[in-house]
């Protein structure tokens, strides 16, 4: 039996990136030839095909594709329609071009044309679609997609490697002065929420007289400078530019050192597929505040405080609460590292792998 | 779940965190309101997906973007290079965006792709008409003079968003000009500060030729030194060599004059000992007493050993049916023995005696005693002696003249204040039995002892 893994840019450090290294790595170890095709790959040391190639090799009826969904890709589609085999639709969403309005006609374009393509993937007549969570499955039913085919396999993740990394020191430093940190994890792009976080971090500082600091960790995309500009304008309107640290690009040691050092991952996102930062706060143990929007309540579950409003003064009080009550706040971080061991664990995550692959293997 | 802290109701916690929201929200000092952005122009949308359009949206870009948007809107396309540059040059030579519009639109791909432009066909006919000659000029000059007031109208504001725009471009370019003087005269500043630096790298380049200069004389210098001191250290070593060879010679020297001395030295007091055995006319038939007391003890076939008495006493001895063999500490003495037939070797008694195995002897002599305890302490001579005798074996000391002694008393030394009487107890101290004293005929005495272990007469 022949695998091919379908996904239209394969890096090493993002989340799909990572979700389809291990899936490559799970097929190899149980004797499947597996190859992956792509139009690019950039910090992978396994070797590439292109997508024109994929039915040559993974075409047959006893064969098995998988498609990671996560951005408009017709050649892919076009390939799909062409094999006899098990096709897997792996759908990490597409986030709405709405976030994007006003900000970059590109990424609004880019969104636009992939979700437009959701029906036609959806009505594929693909054997199985696994979204990363049931929100994103239910998208693809929505679409077109049969109930019965869908089903959840939240993504494979990294976050062990940060578990096992040393923590940078001189972050840890900087940040254990006595400020009580609020974490934020996430690329800065408008669906992620940055402007109603700085709204809470202010709300914060101003009803509490005590040091605070806002940790903002997470690539800064120059395509989207004016959401960039826009947050930077957020934080001086409110005061806050001498309260707030920026890390663009964090490596493992400092992603190990915020999250080690942060008294609250704080997540105010608008839109989300699944959200590893939510599952690395709970294998690190930093208590979460979140907002309960797309697929966050059930990344999270009830280990962490959420709220459905974007009212800063709830976010606040919340942190005021984590940061005074040790019992909320241990039983929090339990809570936290229980569900990842039990539901996010990679060990769990290949079990559930191979047992939605079951019939085809 | 496994927990170590107390269990939470987290529904709780939250409506008192919302409790604690609403007084936060009446308690806190109000959060500053959100100050005012310029809008950017490209804030205005870029829509190509729509199938109808206003002439308003359609004309809202310029010049280049003006041609892109269309292309896109109207034609659902990017635009290609050559129809780009026709649209451009129209725009260029004042050709109205109605007309591009227009020829876009009733295109036949345009009309293949039928987007709805309402109130562009009466638009760009006029436009058209304007094309015809007379007739288009007459028409354009009519329907120019009727919109003269909206002309006018849009002159004034063109006039002021032209001179709002000047005013803009003059400001901007004199941030620019300023922000050009700050960066010419930090550039001034960094080319000086380069001109230091060049400076200050040629003193310290300066510098380090100096030192290196510096270390190779150093360098020389050093090796001179150590190579004359080098020289006179082996000067010295060869000195010191000669001296010490001198030194060995002289020490050889007189070594060997010393060792000269000592035998002449042993001769001398061989030859006084042998005048002295010479002159005592009773030394014979006493050597002959104790010889035959000697023989009624031993086996004639018994090994004995004596201990420098003597060669006369080895051939009373002999004569008395025993063999014996002799050691003399003098090399003179053991010389004129074996001359006179004894077998006698020049040795040290007391490292033969340590020398011989145990019970090797029947029988051990030694009559002049008092020349072995200078030698060798008492209690160890009288516990070798035991030591080297079998069980049974036989004992003779006496205490009679010896070339030792003759040397002592020679060389000053007093004699050891020994007799009979003192040996006899000091043997039987040591264990030995039968102790006998004989006296010979002159008077003298030797003293006669047996080793236990057997009674019965060799």
């Amino acid at each position: 039996m022949k695998a091919a893994i379908l996904v239209p840019v394969l890096t090493s450090k993002d989340a799909v990136g990572a979700d389809v290294l291990a899936m490559q790595r799970i097929l190899q170890e149980i004797g499947v030839d597996v190859r992956v095709f792509c139009l690019s790959a950039t910090g992978v040391e396994c070797k590439t095909w292109p997508i024109e190639r994929m039915v040559e090799f993974a075409g047959g009826p006893n064969d098995l594709v998988i498609y990671h969904y996560s951005t408009g890709w017709p050649a892919a589609v076009d390939a799909l329609r062409r094999c006899r085999g098990y096709r897997v639709v792996r759908y990490h969403n597409i986030t709405p071009p709405i976030h994007f309005r006003n900000v970059s006609a590109d990424y609004e374009r880019a969104c636009e044309s992939g979700r437009r393509e959701i029906e036609t993937v959806a009505k594929l007549g693909c054997e199985l679609y696994l979204g990363a969570s049931a929100y994103n499955t239910e998208e693809l039913v929505q679409a077109g997609a049969p109930r019965e085919r869908g089903a959840v396999l939240s993504p494979f993740h990294r976050v062990a490697e940060i578990v096992d990394a040393e923590a940078d020191i001189p972050l840890l430093n900087e940040l254990t002065d006595g400020s009580r940190n609020f974490l934020m994890v996430g690329r800065v792009a408008p669906n992620k929420g940055h402007l109603d976080l700085v709204e809470a971090f202010g709300a914060y500082v101003r009803a509490y007289a005590e040091p605070a600091r806002l940790v903002i960790v997470g690539k800064i995309d120059p395509r989207l400078e004016r959401y960039t500009k826009a947050i930077e304008e957020r934080i001086e309107d409110l005061d806050l530019g001498e309260c707030v640290m920026w890390i663009n690009g964090a490596s493992e040691a400092q992603l190990k050192a915020a999250y080690l050092a942060s008294h609250a991952f704080m997540l105010l996102s608008e839109h989300e597929g699944f959200c590893v930062p939510l599952i690395e706060s709970m294998a690190i143990g930093t208590p979460i505040i979140a907002r309960a929007t797309s697929a966050i309540p059930e990344t999270l579950g009830d280990v962490g405080i959420s709220w459905e409003s974007q009212d800063p003064w709830l976010y606040a009080a919340s942190a005021a609460r984590l940061f005074a009550d040790s019992d909320v706040r241990n039983n929090l971080r339990e809570r936290g590292r229980a569900r990842f061991h039990n539901e996010y664990s990679v060990d769990v995550l290949r079990t559930r792998f191979l047992a939605q692959l079951e019939g085809v293997l | 779940m496994n927990s170590t802290s107390p269990e939470i109701d987290l529904q709780r916690v939250k409506d008192e965190i919302r409790s604690e929201a609403e007084a936060l929200r009446a308690r806190a000092p109000a959060m500053p309101a959100v100050k005012p952005r310029p809008v950017v122009a490209s804030n205005r949308a870029y829509d190509t997906s729509a199938s109808e359009y206003s002439i308003a949206n359609l004309c809202q870009f310029h010049f280049t973007t003006f041609v892109d948007y269309a292309y896109r809107a109207v034609l659902k396309r990017p635009p290609d290079a050559a129809g780009f540059d026709g649209h451009l040059k129209l725009l260029v030579s004042g050709g109205s965006k109605i007309e591009i519009l227009g020829n876009l639109r009733y295109s036949a791909e345009g009309r293949r792709a039928a987007v709805r432009v309402p109130g562009l066909l009466p638009r760009y006919a006029l436009a058209k008409l304007y094309r015809v000659p007379l007739i288009g000029y007459f028409a354009e000059w009519l329907t120019g003079f009727a919109s003269l007031p909206g002309i006018m109208r849009h002159q004034r504001a063109s006039d002021t968003f032209h001179v709002a725009r000047s005013y803009e471009i003059d400001t901007a370019r004199r941030e620019t000009s300023s922000q050009m003087d700050a960066v010419v005269r930090d550039n001034l500043v960094l080319r000086k500060e380069i001109g230091n630096v060049v400076d200050r790298v040629s003193a310290m380049r300066s510098g380090l030729e100096r030192a290196v200069a510096t270390l190779a004389e150093v360098d020389r210098v050093d090796i001179r030194r150590v190579s004359a001191e080098s020289a006179e250290l082996r000067h010295l070593v060869l000195s010191m060599n000669h001296w010490l060879t001198t030194l060995r010679q002289n020490l050889g020297a007189l070594e060997r004059a010393e060792h000269e001395d000592a035998r002449r030295a042993d001769a001398l007091h061989a030859e006084i000992v042998e005048r002295m055995w010479r002159d005592d006319s009773a030394r014979l038939p006493r050597l002959a007493t104790w010889s035959a007391a000697l023989a009624r003890g031993l086996q004639p076939s018994a090994q004995i050993l004596d201990l420098a008495s003597g060669h006369d006493w080895l051939a009373a001895l002999g004569r008395s049916g025993l063999h014996a063999t002799g050691v003399d500490p003098s090399e003179a003495t053991a010389e004129r023995a074996r001359a006179a037939g004894s077998a006698v070797s020049a040795a040290e008694p007391s490292a033969v005696l340590a020398r011989l195995a145990d019970g090797a002897l029947d029988g051990l002599t030694a009559l002049a005693s008092t020349a072995l305890l200078q030698e060798l302490p008492a209690s160890q001579l009288l516990a070798t002696a035991r030591r080297v005798l079998r069980p049974g074996g036989v004992l003779l000391f006496a205490f009679d003249i010896a070339p030792s002694l003759i040397r002592d008393r020679m060389a000053g030394r007093a004699e050891p204040l020994w007799n009979d009487v003192l040996l006899a107890h000091a043997l039987a101290a040591s264990g030995f039995i039968d102790i006998e004293t004989l006296t010979a005929a002159d008077g003298a005495r030797c003293v006669m002892a047996r080793t236990p272990g057997s009674t019965e007469k060799q």
